[in-house]
């Protein structure tokens, strides 16, 4: 090997072992305060999550649970994320509605998220309450991203379209979204994490069936704090996961949209 | 022919112009100087209907090429796709146009540019790219503003050159704004200097010798000298 090729390997190495650098830490933390703890009920050990998490594992149930909440997350996201790309275009295509918005806007990302899920419980069923919610706290989360990703538009480049003449049509498809796309990509990526922790709350609340949400509240009733800390763990992996599959369909659509381009 | 009579444009209360005519006969180069601020690039953008202003404009309803002080180039876009970008709507099929991009490119020099993204262009690629995709455009009125001002003087030289045949080739009706006295006298048939307070023409010569063989180097001095002249009195 060369000795590029070395420092090269090296610098990569180096730089995996902050991540691990930084896992050991929390594990030795967690080790530690369990044994001065030394009560499993407050802080179980290391060992005693990880063979609740085994028996979680060889149940079918927690599986239910995973993909109902998954699936509840990701829908209340794409909704949010549709939503959101609609109200955008009409408030970028329209500066009167930009205005009109901006006060629900304002109102919607105000509104304390258990406000909504008191509400929801009232209005819709357990099932739906995490949709609802997730929505409701994302909508204007993502709509913002995407106003922000428009006004970063080089208003030189507009004022050439302007000149030109260009089409309303070529300027969306050619102009706008591919300037805005990694913006908005990267905004709306970050609501993810938030998705799955919103959703889970009102899951507990809501004791949804199937839910990750109901699985910890059940674990809480019955004093499992293995469990519990098992689920968190699970809800980690399932935000890691998700987060990978909305960064490969965006790696997708770019694809696609180059392919499309000729590029 | 392109006319401009009675423009009014204001920026507030700050009048730019207020009853300002300009005539520009088909095929001719208008050389525009004038100093900073003084509504230069607010003609142009007036005249390619960038910004609302009162008066008539004639010559120009078909649209325009205009070549910005910037390359001010689409970074997700290929140097084609610029081109293409700004000008699809005006060729009737795709081939057409795919064939004139090749052929403006290869005289350029950038052939083989095509799908190269403005974040991978050296200054001088992507003013080429941008002359590229005025010259593409079938209008017959072209306004440049300064557009090679920011570029080294070997790439500026060339490309000046390369404009003014170009023109030869097939000639536009041509307001371009400038800096550079020289770079008027390579390229246009009549200089203006523009001044004042609303914007008025200050000082006006025509160059009578065509263009490409200037060479009565004693008149361009003479002329050099006046439009200096005009340059410092006209504020």
């Amino acid at each position: 090997m060369t000795t590029a090729g070395k420092k090269k390997v090296l610098k990569r190495l180096s730089s995996a072992l902050y991540p691990l650098g930084a896992a050991a830490f929390i594990i030795a933390l967690w080790a530690i305060t369990a044994a001065a703890v030394g009560e499993e009920l407050l802080v179980p050990s290391i060992g005693a999550t990880l063979r609740g998490l085994g028996d979680m594992l060889g149940e079918k149930a927690t599986y239910a649970a995973v993909g109902g909440t998954i699936w509840r997350a990701l829908a209340g996201w794409a909704i949010a994320l549709v939503a959101a790309a609609v109200f955008a275009a009409l408030a970028i295509a329209c500066k009167p509605a930009k205005k009109l918005f901006a006060p629900f806007m304002s109102v919607m990302r105000s509104v304390p998220t258990m406000s909504v899920i008191m509400l929801a419980l009232l209005w819709v069923t357990s099932g739906q309450m995490p949709l609802v919610v997730t929505f409701m706290t994302l909508f204007p989360v993502q709509y913002s991203a995407m106003i922000a990703a428009s006004e970063a538009v080089d208003p030189k480049l507009i004022e050439m379209a302007k000149i030109y003449r260009v089409p309303a049509r070529t300027r969306v498809f050619r102009m706008y979204l591919p300037c805005m796309t990694p913006q908005i990509v990267e905004g709306v990526r970050s609501t993810l994490s938030l998705t799955l922790k919103v959703t889970i709350a009102a899951e507990v609340l809501a004791q949804t069936r199937d839910s990750i949400g109901a699985g910890m509240m059940q674990s809480q009733s019955f004093l499992q704090t293995d469990r519990i800390l098992g689920w968190t763990v699970i809800a980690i992996v399932a935000g890691a996961l998700a987060e990978a599959f909305v960064t490969c369909a965006a790696w997708a659509a770019r694809r696609i949209y180059a392919v499309r381009q000729g590029a | 022919m392109l006319s401009v009579k009675g423009l009014k444009l204001s920026y507030g209360d700050k009048k730019i112009f207020d009853g300002f005519d300009l005539e520009v006969g088909d095929g001719e180069v208008v050389c525009i100087l004038g100093r900073s601020g003084c509504g230069k690039t607010s003609l142009l953008n007036c005249i390619a209907g960038a910004v609302a202003c009162g008066g008539e404009i004639k010559g120009a309803e078909q649209g325009v090429a205009y070549l910005f002080q910037e390359p001010r180039l689409i970074p997700a876009l290929t140097a084609a796709d610029n081109v293409r970008f700004a000008v699809m709507h005006l060729y009737e099929d795709d081939k057409t146009l795919d064939a004139e991009i090749d052929k403006v490119f290869s005289s350029l020099g950038i052939d083989g540019l095509q799908t190269r993204l403005p974040s991978k262009m050296s200054g001088g690629q992507a003013a080429r790219v941008a002359l590229a995709r005025a010259l593409c455009h079938p209008s017959d009125v072209l306004l440049t503003d300064e557009p090679f001002g920011a570029l080294d003087i070997a790439v500026k030289l060339s490309l000046t050159e390369y404009l003014a045949n170009a023109l030869k080739a097939r000639p536009r009706t041509v307001v371009m704004v400038s800096h550079g006295i020289d770079e008027c006298f390579d390229l246009a048939d009549r200089i203006l200097v523009l001044g004042g307070d609303p914007c008025r023409v200050s000082y006006e010569t025509e160059i009578s010798e065509p263009r490409g063989e200037r060479t009565d180097i004693a008149h361009r001095s003479e002329k050099t000298e006046c439009i200096k002249r005009a340059l410092t009195f006209c504020g």
